[in-house]
This record gives C-alpha cells, structure tokens and sequence, in this order.
C-alpha cells in the first residue's frame, strides 16, 4: 500500500492531536524504513518477513511509542503509535503478498494487480484519514485551500503511481527492495 | 555499486516527497492540541 498508509496517519492525526504528524507518518512507514535498512545489508527478504510481518510492525510501534512517552507523551497516544505502526502488515496484507507472520506461508490479497482497483481502495483510506485530519482543524482554517491540499496531494500521488505502474509495469515488491537495488 | 547507485530514488521521494508537504500543511494549518 502506498497513499493508503499516509491515510492512516492523517486519521490518527485527528484523534492522537498532542502527537506530531511527522512521527505518525514515522510509525507508519515504519516497516518500509525497516525494509531498506536489511536491503541495505544485502539480505535478500523475499518474503518481507524481516520488515513487514506483525511482530516486527508492532515491535516498531513499541519503540516510537516508547520514545514518545519519555519525552512525557500519554499512554493513549502511545497506544495510537503502536496501532498505526501495526496497521502496515494489516494494509500490505489488502495490496500485496507477504509472510505476514514468522513461519507462516505468503498470504494476502494482492490488489497491486489490479492498480486501479487498488488506487480506488487507497484513495479512500485517504478520503476517510483526511476528513478527521479536518476535525482537529480550527473551523476557520477547514475552509482554506491548505486544508484541502492534504486530500490533492495523497490523490493525485496516487493516481501518479497507478498510472507509473501500469504504464511502465514496475513492480513495486520485486528485487531486494523497492528503495534498494 | 556504490551506495547511491544503489538507491531507487523515484521509490524513495514518492514517500519522502509527500511526507514532507504533509507535515508542513500539518504544521501551517494549526491542528488543535
């Protein structure tokens, strides 16, 4: 999942507002972080399992959620970190094939091969991400263009990789990684 | 290969990119504490 994940950040946004967005975004890419961290060492994961399976997305959310509250951040928030690190295996799970668990075979729905389908689902993640980013706004600034520029951005980033997948037909989780050759 | 020539770029700014004009709107918009 690409856009979708930054949905999920804006939504928890909404709800976790003492905590900056930048580690939100921070927890939920935490397993594509993780990811180009083992391709970097030259281990070949087919399987993603060292990055993306759930006990390392919620090991991750551990972590963050960990620093967040030694720098005097809520348990509640705390509990949103780990829940948005979490939600990647849970999302990767709809658009792709991964071992979702240490030992488990490959598993999951594999909507990147059906991307418009796929960009249609994510877009929706970030329709739904966006409008209660919108609800921590003051209701002056829901009527700015700034407001709106979340949801343009995520769509048209979207559409952008649907059309880059399928017009180039790069696929997105072959290789040592999508960041690392 | 060197390092950078090991770097998918276009992977990497497809996330940083947004990543970066999130948190700045973010930050402009004044979400509520």
């Amino acid at each position: 999942m690409y856009t979708g994940h930054f949905g999920v950040a804006l939504a928890s946004a909404g709800l976790a507002r003492r905590v900056p967005l930048a580690l939100l975004i921070l927890a939920t890419f935490a397993c594509d972080i993780i990811e180009g961290f083992v391709a970097l060492n030259n281990i070949n994961d087919r399987t993603r399992v060292m990055s993306h399976s759930l006990p390392v997305a919620f090991g991750a959310g551990v972590v963050l959620a960990s620093l967040w509250m030694l720098r005097g951040g809520r348990w509640l928030d705390g509990l949103v970190i780990v829940v948005v690190a979490s939600s990647h295996t849970a999302l990767d799970f709809v658009t792709g094939v991964k071992e979702w668990w240490p030992g488990e075979p490959l598993a999951g729905w594999n909507l990147y091969q059906r991307p418009w389908l796929d960009g249609a689902l994510e877009a929706g993640v970030c329709l739904v991400g966006w409008g209660l980013w919108m609800t921590a706004l003051p209701p002056a600034k829901r009527r700015t263009l700034l407001a709106w520029a979340p949801l343009v951005l995520l769509l048209v980033a979207q559409f952008a990789a649907v059309a880059y997948h399928e017009w180039f037909e790069v696929a997105s989780e072959s290789g040592l990684s999508k960041f690392i050759r | 290969m060197s390092l950078l020539e090991r770097i998918r770029w276009v992977p990497i700014l497809a996330f940083a990119v947004p990543a970066l004009l999130l948190v700045l709107v973010d930050w402009r918009a004044g979400r509520r504490q």
